[in-house]
This record gives structure tokens, C-alpha cells and sequence, in this order.
């Protein structure tokens, strides 16, 4: 039990840029965990695309040792991702840790985030410590911070490190605290393995390699091990910890924070919250809480140059090894030929794949719009799920259509409110409550439609209120809608890649906007093209692409025919790069202008 | 004997005008002296043996900018060097501001036959809106005294120019076709990058100039001028443009000076633009271009061929590059059915079709 005692597994929790990725970077500059030479801004953001967004998609564990009062302790320090989309995500990392750090920015003060994470912590029943972040800042308020913390959170915060992780200030007495205040783990070693997968990679020569808390017992290569949701069972090739590097370890025991590869090809076969134990000596209860992943936004991807298909499908395989979250299946489309129905946790994370395919993976990519999963309930009392709009079945054998609902948390300074409140009305919102957490801050509840959370209520949230409301959301089950299927038809022909779903109400604006959109967006060709937008048979907006006039190099000269060669060929390139559909060629521009389309047009 | 034709580049001008892209550059005595050098060396360089020469012409630029005795330096050489047909057809591009009763008369006597107006418009604001030199009167002036020396005189007009219109085309036609020239070319406008009207960000009105066109081709076909080419009418087939028929036939021709073109033994060859390179350069100033593959030989050839009235010769075509067009592209064809038609197994475009032409010969490579 000693050895458990200088151990502890926390996590940083905070909302989006209230500086959780700058404290762990001083955490681990201070315990000496890397040296100079491998510094470099937000280390456990690994992928670029993390470090340019400022955000953490994937979660890495880092074990740290810290001196206090003569003993030597083991910190394992669980990065948590900071955005709405994979709450799933966070909720696992939390489940393997024993306490939290909470980051508060004390200049803004509490946020929808700090909230909807906080929640998510005591129902893990961790310890929470708070942490006034950014004291360096004029404008830092920590005593006002503090008082918030307490009123709205509930939380002690009058020992909370006033600390500014940027400046390096106050660091020490962060990790003081995680040593004094947060549990160790209490696991028993000898009891039949149990181990937490709280995330996983691939990694090119070890395969799937699981990230584990082990709760009880203990695992070393040779082990042979299970996993309890699939019942798959695999020899344990290596165990490890990581610094943050993976650094191979004898044997990981309870309360260990590390990981686990056996040679698992397929990421899918380490779910994460699924629980590791030993294949023949089973631990009685796995660990609780492990659902499949949902996935909560559809999309069709394909390839905008139609030869490249084998391509888009090679690319998916790869990123599915490394993305359990991420589900595809094939996909065709009138307009667009072979592609992919994608889902994805939500838009963010759709758009974090689409740009992996396009730079890792060098594609050009068109997309259709995105969907949520509608119920359909149809006359006979049968229901279909719908995520592809194209499947909807007819509209005289439909019933009745229900779409997901979120219930949704804004936190705002109070002259915003009006126009969230209006907002929120467009967005179909029903409004639940709202309370005064001070006098400069409100907290707002709505009910709405997630069709209209997920795809521009966070642009228009910041416009309105000039980027000082932050929100956070949640699945709150379905509710029956009056949702049509809004189509696009191209010289008369339906064209399947451009329908989409959407509330009645806002259809009519929608079809015009669309058809508008499509009309700059495809040029001219040598026949005219009509452009509507129909629901149903009736036809509720209507534009036209003038047939081409001009189009011809007017000089040869001085006998220059390779120039005039190559404007031919790149006119002739260009054409690969357009979807024929029936006698229209639309350009991939035209499938990508419709997706910006908010209610703000 | 091999047909041959000959292009000389006279890259000087007076002043640029605001659409032009070409390599030019203001003239000036020293430069004009240094460049005949070096034009004198390349045209002696060449290997003229097994050649006929059919067309000689001179563009610019502005090849009547320089004096007289520069361009004839230039003729005389070929002369020497070279066998030229009878019935040569010699052009030489001029501006009318610097045409003279002299010029003509000495153009004349060393054998050149065909005189190119660039006379744009007839409207004297437009003209000054493009940065053109001479004035309506001025080409007036030198299109009669070219009158008295030459019995083929072309003029060149733009459409799409800024601050023209249905009217002032028609005007220009009007007062083009009535001075009793014999060949006329339309170019549309196509705003290059770096020139003047680009930086002013004027844009062409396509649909404007799509109309401009067609009134063009309906007004000169009344007055009996033939569209041979997209760009180029004529009042009788004598008066086409032989030298022009060379690059849509794909026949054989040098180009002589700075950024000039040659097609020659299935070799296509660009002179470097480069002014300093060019004065100095012995070989170094030619650039070999990669000689057209079997398949990019056909699509030149269509994309060609296809500009002109007379249209391509399937049969030909066929035999030369062992293949079936008809049957190949019939689904196009039937597509492009409005735009397209066989004649005389030939494969021309239809009147709707020569100002998209582009957007038709794409479909048939």
C-alpha cells in the first residue's frame, strides 16, 4: 500500500483557453519530466493540428516525479480534451482519475465549460482543486473568481493557487496541493487484473495500443489478457509508462497510470471504457460507464476528382485505425459517384477529419452537408433511423419525424442577453431557465434542436455577443418536428448530394439562399441551367445559370500555340475537377459554398 | 520543296497600350540598332535548304516604328538566304500614326504586299482610353495613302473595350468596310495579366462582347465579307491571311526575334523574352519546346483546325493519326449537336458555336 501512496492520477479541467495546456507544460517543466531540448509549446498537444487550433483532440497520459517533504511521488497527469464534441472522451479520462484540477481564467471567471466539466467530475466522484489561472493579467479579479467558484460551483476555493501559468508564478503550490489534497488510489494489487481503457492510438509497429488506469491487480508482457466487452483475449507484448514519450515498464500494477500493446491490429478492439482483466482469473465487476461511441453528425465525403476513390478509401482505413470515434460506410451518389457516409462526434470533429484526409493524407475532398440522425416513424409504426437524407423514405408513408434535442447551457455578461435570447428563438430553442451566478454574469438554459447547436449556433453565439458567452451542451433525448427534405434540382434533375433536412419554417429562406449560392458558384456552360429548390413536388426557389457566350482566345500570336495549348488543358484539367451531372457539370466550389450556409445570410 | 513561314518580331513600340501583353518594349535608336544586330545573326544562322517560302510576316510590337531601311535589311537577307515564292504573301503590321507615303513606297519596292492596320476602334475617346497614339484621322490618312501602293490592306478591331458599345461597333464596321479594305480581324478582348486595364481592374462585359461579335458577323456578311477564322474576314478567299493559315494547319514556320515561335520538322522552339539575353545570345536565346507527342499533335490539330470556317478534315485526320473521330466522340457530338456539324467530311462549327469554341474543343481532346 506504500507504494500507492506516492502516487496520483488528476486531470486539468477547465474551459476552452483558460490555459489547461499551458499548466500542464509547467508542470512538467517542473518536475524535470523533459528535458530543454524537447520543449516546445503544449507538449501533450502531439498532432499539429492540435497545437494550431489550440485545442486537444487526443488524450496523453504523462508521468511525472515530484520531491515533497523528503518522498518522492509519481504524478500521472491525464490530459482531457477541451471541446463539447467529445465529452465522451473527457468522461473516460476522468473515470481513471482519483481528483481534478480545475482552471479558472481570473479574468473571466466561471464559464459554461468550467460548469459542464465540474459536473462531469463529481459525478466520478473525483477531489476537485481549484486553480486561479492568469493572476499576471491587469485585469485579473482572483478574490471575485474565488467567490464565484464557491457560489456557483460550490467548490472551497479559499485555498485555491493563485498561480499564472504562463509566467511560471506559483506553480509549486499546484502541485503541493495535488499532493496534499487529492486521494491516492486505493486499489488492491493482488486481485484479479482490472484495468480502465480510458483512450487508445495506433501506433505503426505496436498496433492498437491501449491507455490504462489499472484499478486493481497487475499486468506485465506475457500476460494474457481480455477485453470485457468484446471477450477478445491477447498477449500482453508490452507494458509501459510515459514521460511523455512511451518508455517501457516491467510490470504496471494497480493505480498505475500507463499502457498496454498486445499486438492488437484494430483500434475498434480497444474501446475505450472498456476494462481490461486477466483471460482466466476475472475481476468480478469491470468498470462502469462504458457505452459505444454515437456517432452525433453525418456527412458524405468524397473524392472532388472521381479517381481517387481507392485513394479517400486507403486514407479512411488509416485514420479509423488511430479514430475509434470516426464511422464510415460506402456511399453513392448520383452526383458525385463512389464516396463515404461519415459520421462523427460532432462538427468539430468532422471538420478535424476532413482536414487530416486533405493534408495527411493529400485529397481533395467534397463534402455534403452535414445531418444529424432523425427518427422517422413511419404509418405502419415502424421507425427508421435517417442520417443521409437521400434515405428518407417516401414522404405519404411518413408519420411523423423526430429529431435529437440538446439542452443547452450559455454563460453571458448581461447585456447580451436579448440578443441570445433571439438567437436562441431562431434557433428553435425553448428556454428553460435563467439565473443571475453575479451581477456581471447570467447563466442561460435552452432546449433545442441539435441540428441547429451543431452547425453555426457557436459563430453566431460569439458575434452576438462579441466572444463573451461561452456554452456547452448536452444530449437531451428526441422530440417529434416538422422536418422536410429540401431538394436541389439541376436542369430538372434532382441532384441527391445537395438535399438536405431541415424545418419547415425555414425552408423557404433556405431553398433561396441555396439555389442563390449555386448559382455564383457554377459558371457558365453551353447550355442554360435552371436551378431550384423544391420540397416535395413544389418548387420554392428558382434561379438560372445563363448559358455561356464567350469563351474563345482571340490571337495566335506570332505562331504562340502552346499557350494557347495549355489554357485548353487547363481548361480540360480543370473538367476533372466538375461533376457531370446529366448535362451540368458542377464544380466542387459549388457543393463546398452551400455548407457556409448559416441562418445569418 | 517544304512550304515555310516566316515570322519576324519587331518588339518596339512608341508607347505600351493599356491591354497589350506582348513583348515590346519604347523604342529607342540604340536599343533598335542592338536588337537588328542580333535579328540578323539568328536569321543567318538558319538553315533555310528545302524550304519554299510562302508567307513572310512582320509583327510587333510595332514593326513600322523603326525606320524603313531596318525592315528591309532584314528582307533582303531572307532574300539572300532563302527561296521565296512568287506569290509570297510579305505582311507587315503598322500603326497608323507611324505610316508614311515613304514607308510605303520603300515597303513596297522590297516586295512586301500586305499592309496590317492596328486601328482598334474608330472612335478617338476609346482609342485614348486605350492608350492608342493615333487618332481616327491619322488612320485615315495612312490607310489612303496605302491604298495607292497596295491592293491588300487589313484593319484590325477589338470588341470589348472599355466604353464601346453596339453603336460605336457598328460605326466602326461602317466606316472600316466603306474605305474598301479587303480584310478585316475582330479580336475579343481578353484582359492580360500586368497590363494596364488589369491594374485598373476593368473587366470585359462577356455578354456585351458576345453580342458585339455576332452583329459583327452579321453586319460584314452583308457586305460580303467571309468569316474564314474566328477572328479574321475576308472579302474574297484571296484576300485570307495565308500566313495565318500556316499556324492552324500546322504547317512549318520561323520565327525570328525576341519571344518569336517556331514550328518547324515536328519541333516546336520559343525565343527567350528576355531583351539582354536575346542581344547577346548566340543559341542560348532558342529554347527547345518538346516536340508534340502523336496524341498532343492530334488535339492541336483539332483545336486548330476548328478555327477556321473550313473546319478538319476528318478523312485526314483519321489517316494521319490513326483514328476514328466520329465514332470516338459521338456522344459529345450528338451533345454538341447545336454547336457542331459534318460537311463535306468536314467537321466545322456552327455559327453558335465559334464564340465557346473553347468550351467545345475541350470536349473533343
Amino acid at each position: 500500500m506504500d507504494r500507492q501512496k506516492r502516487i496520483r492520477n488528476f486531470c486539468i479541467i477547465a474551459h476552452i483557453d483558460h490555459g489547461k495546456s499551458t499548466l500542464a507544460d509547467r508542470l512538467i517543466e517542473m518536475t524535470e519530466t523533459v528535458s530543454d531540448r524537447e520543449l516546445q509549446e503544449q507538449l501533450l498537444d502531439s498532432m499539429d493540428l492540435e497545437r494550431e487550433r489550440g485545442i486537444t483532440i487526443k488524450l496523453t497520459p504523462v508521468k511525472m516525479y515530484y520531491n515533497k517533504g523528503g518522498v518522492e511521488y509519481e504524478l500521472n497527469l491525464i490530459d482531457t480534451p477541451g471541446h463539447v464534441d467529445f465529452t465522451y472522451e473527457v468522461s473516460r479520462s476522468l473515470k481513471a482519475c482519483d481528483g481534478a484540477i480545475l482552471v479558472v481564467d481570473a479574468t473571466q471567471g466561471v464559464e459554461a465549460q468550467t460548469l459542464a466539466n465540474v459536473y462531469l467530475a463529481i459525478e466520478n466522484d473525483l477531489e476537485i482543486i481549484p486553480v486561479i489561472n492568469k493572476i499576471d493579467l491587469p485585469s485579473a479579479r482572483p478574490e471575485d473568481v474565488k467567490k464565484e467558484i464557491e457560489d456557483v460551483i460550490g467548490l472551497d476555493a479559499s485555498d485555491a493557487p493563485l498561480v499564472s501559468a504562463k509566467e511560471g508564478i506559483n506553480i509549486q503550490a499546484v502541485l503541493d496541493a495535488v499532493i496534499d489534497k487529492l486521494p491516492p488510489p486505493s486499489g488492491k494489487e493482488d486481485a484479479p487484473l482490472k484495468c480502465l481503457i480510458f483512450d487508445s492510438y495506433y501506433d505503426n509497429y505496436k498496433g492498437a495500443v491501449c491507455l490504462v488506469r489499472v484499478i486493481d491487480g497487475e499486468v506485465k508482457a506475457g500476460t494474457k489478457i481480455k477485453m470485457m466487452a468484446s471477450g477478445r483475449t491477447y498477449d500482453c507484448v508490452e507494458v509501459g509508462t510515459f514521460s511523455p514519450q512511451p518508455k517501457p515498464a516491467k510490470s504496471l500494477r494497480a493505480g498505475d497510470v500507463g499502457y498496454i500493446s498486445a499486438s492488437i491490429k484494430v483500434i475498434a478492439e480497444t474501446a475505450p471504457g472498456d476494462t481490461i482483466t486477466e483471460a482466466g482469473r476475472e475481476t468480478e465487476r469491470p468498470c462502469e460507464g462504458y457505452k459505444e461511441i454515437q456517432s452525433v453528425v453525418y456527412s458524405g465525403i468524397f473524392p472532388a476528382d472521381g479517381s481517387h476513390y481507392n485513394d479517400l478509401k486507403d486514407a479512411l482505413e488509416k485514420l479509423k485505425l488511430s479514430d475509434a470515434a470516426l464511422h464510415y460506410e460506402p456511399e453513392v451518389s448520383a452526383a458525385l459517384g463512389f464516396g463515404f457516409r461519415c459520421g462523427f462526434l460532432g462538427l468539430l470533429h468532422m471538420e478535424i477529419i476532413q482536414e487530416r484526409l486533405e493534408r495527411e493524407y493529400n485529397l481533395d475532398l467534397i463534402t455534403t452537408s452535414p445531418s444529424v440522425t432523425y427518427h422517422v416513424h413511419k404509418t405502419d409504426g415502424s421507425m427508421v433511423v435517417v442520417t443521409n437524407p437521400c434515405n428518407l423514405p417516401p414522404v405519404t408513408s411518413i408519420s411523423y419525424i423526430e429529431e435529437p434535442m440538446v439542452k443547452a447551457d450559455i454563460i453571458t455578461p448581461p447585456e447580451y442577453i436579448g440578443a441570445i435570447m433571439e438567437l436562441c428563438q431562431e434557433k428553435r430553442g425553448t428556454f428553460l431557465d435563467m439565473q443571475y451566478i453575479d451581477a456581471r454574469r447570467v447563466r442561460m438554459s435552452y432546449r433545442s434542436p441539435l441540428a441547429e447547436i451543431v452547425f453555426d449556433f457557436f459563430d453566431g453565439l460569439k458575434s452576438r455577443s462579441r466572444g463573451y458567452a461561452s456554452f456547452d451542451y448536452e444530449l437531451d433525448g428526441y422530440q417529434k418536428s416538422d422536418m422536410v427534405k429540401l431538394d436541389v434540382l439541376l436542369n430538372g434533375e434532382i441532384c441527391d448530394a445537395l438535399s438536405l433536412m431541415i424545418h419547415r419554417d425555414k425552408a423557404q429562406a433556405r431553398g433561396r439562399i441555396l439555389a442563390e449560392k449555386l448559382k455564383e458558384n457554377i459558371p457558365r456552360q453551353l447550355f442554360e441551367i435552371p436551378i431550384q429548390a423544391a420540397i416535395g413536388g413544389k418548387i420554392i426557389a428558382r434561379e438560372t445559370v445563363k448559358a455561356l457566350r464567350k469563351d474563345v482566345l482571340a490571337k495566335c500570336y506570332g505562331g504562340d500555340v502552346t499557350r494557347k495549348k495549355k489554357l485548353l488543358e487547363k481548361q480540360k484539367e480543370g473538367k476533372k475537377r466538375m461533376r457531370q451531372f446529366g448535362s451540368v457539370e458542377i464544380p466542387s466550389e459549388a457543393f463546398m459554398s452551400i455548407l457556409k450556409i448559416g441562418d445569418d445570410n | 520543296m517544304k512550304p515555310l513561314a516566316i515570322y519576324v518580331h519587331i518588339p518596339f513600340c512608341k508607347a505600351r497600350c493599356y491591354y497589350c501583353s506582348f513583348v515590346s518594349s519604347l523604342y529607342s535608336l540604340d536599343r533598335v540598332s542592338k536588337y537588328f544586330d542580333a535579328l540578323l545573326r539568328e536569321i543567318d544562322l538558319f538553315d533555310f535548304s528545302g524550304f519554299v517560302v510562302n508567307s513572310i510576316y512582320f509583327g510587333g510590337g510595332t514593326p513600322s516604328v523603326v525606320k524603313q531601311e531596318n525592315i528591309l535589311t532584314v528582307l533582303d537577307l531572307i532574300k539572300k538566304k532563302a527561296f521565296i515564292s512568287a506569290e509570297a504573301e510579305i505582311t507587315i503590321e503598322c500603326n497608323p500614326e507611324s505610316f508614311s507615303r515613304e514607308k510605303a513606297m520603300s515597303f513596297k519596292k522590297a516586295g512586301i504586299n500586305r499592309i496590317s492596320f492596328g486601328l482598334q476602334s474608330t472612335d478617338d475617346k476609346i482609342l485614348k482610353r486605350i492608350g492608342r497614339i493615333h487618332t481616327y484621322n491619322v488612320f485615315l490618312k495612312a490607310c489612303s495613302i496605302a491604298k495607292e501602293y497596295f491592293s491588300n490592306i487589313s484593319a484590325d478591331l477589338i470588341i470589348g473595350l472599355p466604353g464601346q458599345d453596339k453603336r460605336s461597333l457598328k460605326t466602326d464596321l461602317e466606316r472600316v468596310v466603306s474605305l474598301g479594305i479587303e480584310h478585316i480581324s475582330i479580336y475579343g478582348l481578353k484582359v492580360e495579366e500586368g497590363t494596364l486595364l488589369q491594374k485598373e481592374g476593368y473587366k470585359v462585359d462577356e455578354d456585351l462582347t458576345a453580342d458585339l461579335y455576332s452583329n459583327a458577323v452579321d453586319y460584314l456578311a452583308g457586305k460580303g465579307f467571309i468569316r474564314y477564322e474566328v477572328s479574321n474576314f475576308s472579302k474574297e478567299d484571296k484576300y485570307r491571311s495565308r500566313h495565318n493559315f500556316t499556324y492552324w494547319n500546322r504547317g512549318d514556320y520561323v520565327g525570328f526575334g525576341l519571344s518569336a515561335h517556331s514550328f518547324i520538322n515536328n519541333y516546336r522552339i520559343e525565343n527567350t523574352c528576355s531583351y539582354i539575353d536575346y542581344i547577346e545570345g548566340e543559341t542560348e536565346c532558342k529554347r527547345l519546346l518538346i516536340s508534340p507527342l502523336e496524341s498532343e499533335a492530334a488535339e492541336e490539330t483539332i483545336m486548330l483546325a476548328l478555327r477556321t470556317s473550313d473546319g478538319l478534315d476528318i478523312k485526314s485526320f483519321n489517316e494521319k493519326f490513326n483514328r476514328d473521330l466520329l465514332s470516338e466522340k459521338s456522344g459529345q457530338l450528338k451533345q454538341l449537336d447545336k454547336f457542331l456539324k459534318v460537311e463535306d467530311n468536314r467537321l466545322k462549327l456552327k455559327d453558335d458555336g465559334f464564340y465557346v469554341m473553347n468550351e467545345i474543343i475541350v470536349r473533343l481532346l
